[in-house]
């Protein structure tokens, strides 16, 4: 018969409409009349009577026929819900079924694909929350910090939290901003009342402006509003947090009579869940006018946000110039205000700006591997297709339409990728909440990390663009194969197979060249965090603790009782046992200190200030700190205005001469001091920065408002839990007293570099899945080809070719395609690699040498890779591979 | 052969259809022709009854249909059954020898003339 055969494997257009039926009923209708009267015809009837009687012996045709369309519609609409859903299911089961051939490498390269996916969506993840959730704030792109800086220095954002009055005052009063507020610190402080007594670590006396400024709202009561400041009203605003942790959420909060720092304030609202700026704040107080004559003292302080909202219609840039033009006004009548130059940055930057690059480095880096685990999932089912080109070819001969085995193909693919997009999707379900908890104290915004709408998007569509990478390979193969050849060709072999195979080495050198760009900006993240971490820090941080010890302004009202309490406590964690020595001091490496200006005649002056540090001491310090006195002696105690100074004083400040017995002024002193002894040097803060100049004055209880001092003790054993130890020190000496944070050096140094540590760790974990991903690569390359040349190798073994030399032959060929990806990945990462510096400025200069490691790695994988290919090859039986033929 | 033309038993039509197509795919006036042929006429078939009897087969799965030449090169529709028509072939003609038997058990052997 003529007709088309119909059959599962024939693939038919689905999509026919009303008319298409309607036409299709018509015209089967009319062939059956004709074909009918003719045939009467032909027994001898007259055309007119033969007419008459086909139509009669059909019956109502006008009814048949409503009858056969309604009958086609039902059947065009079943089979489109076929179309639409059990085909596909049968794809997937067809698939699934032949995916028992080959499943050990499927397997492997779908859960290697299943770990990209999970990596680059938790990768995103932290990015949606981080850097592109907008701040839980009422517009909060209008949002600005305002700081000044003195018009010589350059200016970092995000550092430097600095503030005059002055600009404060005439800042609020340009048109540049719908509002502003300024917030000052409270330190660390003790809160009492109906509660046991307990540190807050972020407590902030605010203008009132300032919930107005953020545009929020109370859950409970009411915010601050302007009277409280000008009577200076007892009153706060707590977080929701500490209503519900420290005061167990109970309802009648407010009105409760509340103590920090042994002064009583009256909760008057309660914040919403989320509402903790600045710097998860727990009590807002409100804030006094500013001082005039702090105004006139254009005095720059830390621990200061002055925060604005920006006017409707005022961009960042015309705010900025408003300000500076207010400057420029003011400076007319008061010349040094001249000096000062106002920078405002988004609320969002200054608190995600360090870490947006290196967050978006992060992606990239991911977004390479999972690009790689796409190609090696491509490849692989590319090498399948052609180790099935002869059921392939035999099907589309038996008639399976190309667009039919496409689509099985096809289907191999997103059943492949979708599983693997399935697992990712699980084990970042998993991922997202344990790297928000790790994350919490290192990054900012990492409360905000969560898996959220945007995230599940682009989940699901990285999958599926996965999906359709790692699908388009084998249709390649397809769309350039003709049954006939592949028929023909007996299996495996000959010339029309040599693209192929140069696709797939093309395809390992690229994750090789890509998986090399991934390792190398690792091992350089990586290489960043460990020098750091090794650097001469100057002091021996292994087994010094620090006890902050922050008096209530209302109990140690007098420098005497302060100092008297510091001794006891000192004699008392000297005698602790396991204690090597102890000392006293108000500020110490890594956790701040006082800064300010030294003054020598000719070198520092007024004019050309040059930054110091400022920390007084014990004696004992140096020996607590293993920080050695290089010349002089040390100051013999406060009332001798003796000074000891660092090297790097000496070289900054004191260049010529000896520097022993010379005079200055330090910091925040009017008198001249005199230098008796030189130290070591000591990194302060940064790791990244050299050492400062640094002068250490003899330790006196110095009575400024919220600087904390530290109690320092050195044990004998490393790792010794101090905080209990220090914490009964302090109660024994005043049972009222509440300990405040104990800190090992050693942790409070690597806090700083928390950051590098993080950025480190997860390139090392994308590199090691890059590094995974190339390896399965060659691998399946090296096996695809000893299996495509069985015949060939069969040959030249019966002809008395060595075994060995067939092996090394296989090893060299890989090793020349992973050498090629090498080259073209050290092409990239040449280029590349310098642009990381954008990313983090702080990083080395790049140095060629890092690049050593990754290539070795790479090399080294593609020789490992080869053996199982290359033990293979050896193995081959001449004798079967023939007959086989 | 009777010249008188008998009304069909329901649900005849269907297992004729099947029936005639057990041989090869046909289209719609072949089937007819040939149940014409094989009955003489002695059975009233509608054409169009016959029609619809093939697309509701169709609509049940018993046969497929498609679009091919026919042998005077005209666009014909050809049916063909599928296996589960074959199987249904196969059961309703069990059940259609099983009937008759029943049938002349009662009334004698077909071969005897009983008019």
């Amino acid at each position: 018969m003529s007709a088309r055969r119909g059959g599962p494997g024939r693939f038919r257009w689905p999509w026919r409409r009303r008319g298409h039926i309607a036409r299709e009923v018509d015209e089967e209708l009319a062939f059956h009349l004709e074909m009918r009267e003719k045939a009467l015809v032909e027994s001898g009837m007259a055309p007119g009577e033969a007419r008459e009687r086909a139509l009669w012996e059909f019956g109502d045709v006008e009814k048949v026929r409503r009858s056969m369309r309604r009958t086609d519609g039902r059947i065009e609409r079943v089979r489109r819900w076929i179309i639409v859903f059990e085909e596909p299911v049968q794809d997937a089961r067809f698939a699934l079924r032949s995916f028992r051939t080959d499943r050990s490498s499927l397997l492997l390269v779908g859960a290697v694909l299943a770990l990209a996916i999970a990596a680059g969506n938790t990768t995103f993840s932290v990015i949606s929350g981080v850097l592109l959730r907008s701040l839980p704030y009422q517009e909060a792109e209008r949002l600005v910090n305002v700081r000044v800086t003195p018009r010589e220095m350059e200016y970092t954002p995000g550092e430097g939290a600095t503030l005059a009055a002055p600009v404060v005052e005439l800042a609020s009063s340009t048109r540049a901003f719908a509002g502003t507020a300024y917030l000052t610190s409270n330190g660390s402080a003790v809160l009492t009342g109906p509660v046991e007594p307990q540190r807050v670590e972020s407590a902030w006396q605010v203008e009132p402006a300032f919930f107005a400024v953020m545009g929020a709202a109370p859950l409970l009561g009411r915010i601050l509003v302007a009277s409280d400041a000008q009577e200076g009203a007892r009153v706060g605003v707590i977080s929701h947090r500490t209503w519900r942790t420290r005061l167990g959420g109970r309802p009648d909060v407010l009105g409760q009579v509340l103590r920090l720092d042994d002064e009583p304030f009256e909760v008057v609202g309660v914040m919403p869940p989320g509402f903790e700026f600045p710097n998860e704040a727990e009590v807002w107080r409100p804030a006094a006018p500013l001082d005039p004559v702090e105004v006139a003292s254009e005095r720059v302080q830390g621990g200061h946000w002055f925060i604005g909202r920006l006017a409707e219609g005022v961009a960042l840039e015309g705010a900025r110039g408003l300000l500076d033009t207010g400057i420029g006004a003011a400076a007319t009548e008061r010349p040094s205000l001249a000096r000062w130059r106002a920078n405002l940055q988004p609320l969002r930057d200054d608190l995600v700006g360090p870490v947006e690059r290196p967050l978006w480095l992060l992606l990239g880096a991911v977004a390479l591997v999972l690009l790689m685990a796409c190609v090696n999932v491509g490849a692989v089912l590319l090498a399948r297709g052609v180790a099935r080109r002869r059921e392939l070819a035999t099907r589309l001969s038996l008639g399976a339409s190309r667009a039919r085995v496409a689509r099985q193909l096809v289907a191999e693919s997103v059943v492949l990728t979708a599983a693997s997009g399935a697992v990712g999707l699980l084990v970042t379900l998993w991922a997202v909440p344990a790297v928000a908890r790790t994350l919490a104290d290192d990054i900012p915004r990492a409360a905000e990390i969560g898996i959220d709408g945007r995230v599940l998007s682009v989940a699901v569509l990285a999958s599926l663009l996965t999906g359709v990478i790692a699908g388009l390979l084998p249709l390649l193969h397809l769309s350039l194969q003709s049954p006939h050849e592949a028929l023909k060709d007996g299996g495996v072999g000959s010339g029309t197979m040599g693209w192929r195979v140069r696709f797939l080495e093309g395809s390992v050198a690229l994750q090789v060249a890509f998986g090399l760009v991934v390792v190398s900006v690792a091992c350089i993240l990586l290489w960043n965090f460990v020098r750091l971490t090794r650097l001469e820090l100057g002091f021996e941080a292994d087994r010094v603790t620090a006890a902050q010890i922050h008096f209530s302004a209302a109990r140690y009202a007098s420098l005497e009782s302060q100092q008297a309490f510091l001794d006891a406590v000192l004699e008392r964690a000297k005698a602790l046992p396991g204690v090597e020595a102890a000392a006293l001091s108000d500020g110490f490496p890594f956790r701040g200190g006082g800064v300010g200006t030294a003054e020598v005649d000719g070198v520092s002056t007024p004019e050309r200030p040059i930054a110091v540090w400022n920390t007084s001491v014990t004696p004992d310090y140096f020996r607590v700190m293993g920080i050695s006195l290089v010349r002089g002696r040390l100051a013999s105690d406060a009332g001798g205005r003796e000074a000891v100074v660092n090297e790097a004083f000496v070289r900054r400040l004191l260049p010529d001469g000896e520097p022993l017995g010379r005079r200055f002024e330090p910091p925040g002193s009017d008198e001249l001091w005199t230098v008796v002894g030189v130290v070591t040097d000591t990194r302060q803060q940064d790791l990244r920065a050299p050492p400062p100049p640094q002068v250490y004055l003899p330790f006196t209880p110095s009575g400024r408002d919220f600087t904390p001092y530290q109690l320092f003790v050195r044990h004998v054993e490393p790792s010794a839990d101090a905080a209990p130890d220090l914490d009964a020190v302090t109660r024994s000496v005043d049972p009222t007293f509440v300990p405040d944070r104990v800190v090992s050096l050693r942790d409070n140094v690597f806090e700083t570099v928390a950051q590098e540590r993080l950025y480190g760790l997860m390139l090392g974990a994308f590199a090691t899945l890059a590094l995974l991903i190339a390896a399965l690569g060659a691998f399946g390359l090296g096996n695809f080809a000893v299996r495509r040349q069985t015949r060939e190798l069969g040959i030249r073994l019966a002809l008395g070719e060595s075994a060995v030399r067939l092996q090394s032959a296989v090893v060299t060929r890989l090793f020349v395609v992973v050498a090629a990806g090498v080259v073209l990945g050290l092409g990239v990462a040449t280029v590349a690699l310098p642009l990381l510096r954008l990313a983090l400025p702080e990083l080395e200069p790049w140095q060629p040498t890092l690049l050593l490691l990754p290539v070795c790695l790479f090399l080294v994988t593609g020789i490992a890779a080869a053996i199982g290919p290359a033990r293979r090859a050896g193995r081959v039986d001449p004798i079967r591979t023939l007959q086989a033929e | 052969m009777s010249a008188r033309s008998m009304e069909l038993v329901k649900g005849t039509l269907d297992v004729l259809v099947l029936r005639t197509l057990a041989g090869a795919p046909m289209h719609g006036y072949a089937v007819s022709e040939w149940i014409r042929e094989r009955t003489g006429g002695a059975l009233e078939v509608r054409d169009g009854a016959l029609y619809q009897a093939l697309h509701r087969l169709e609509e049940r799965g018993w046969v497929e249909s498609a679009w091919g030449v026919s042998e005077t090169n005209r666009r014909a529709r050809y049916y063909e059954l599928t296996p589960e028509g074959r199987a249904q072939l196969r059961a309703e003609t069990a059940t259609w020898r099983s009937y008759v038997d029943a049938v002349f058990q009662v009334l004698g052997p077909p071969s005897e003339d009983v008019g």
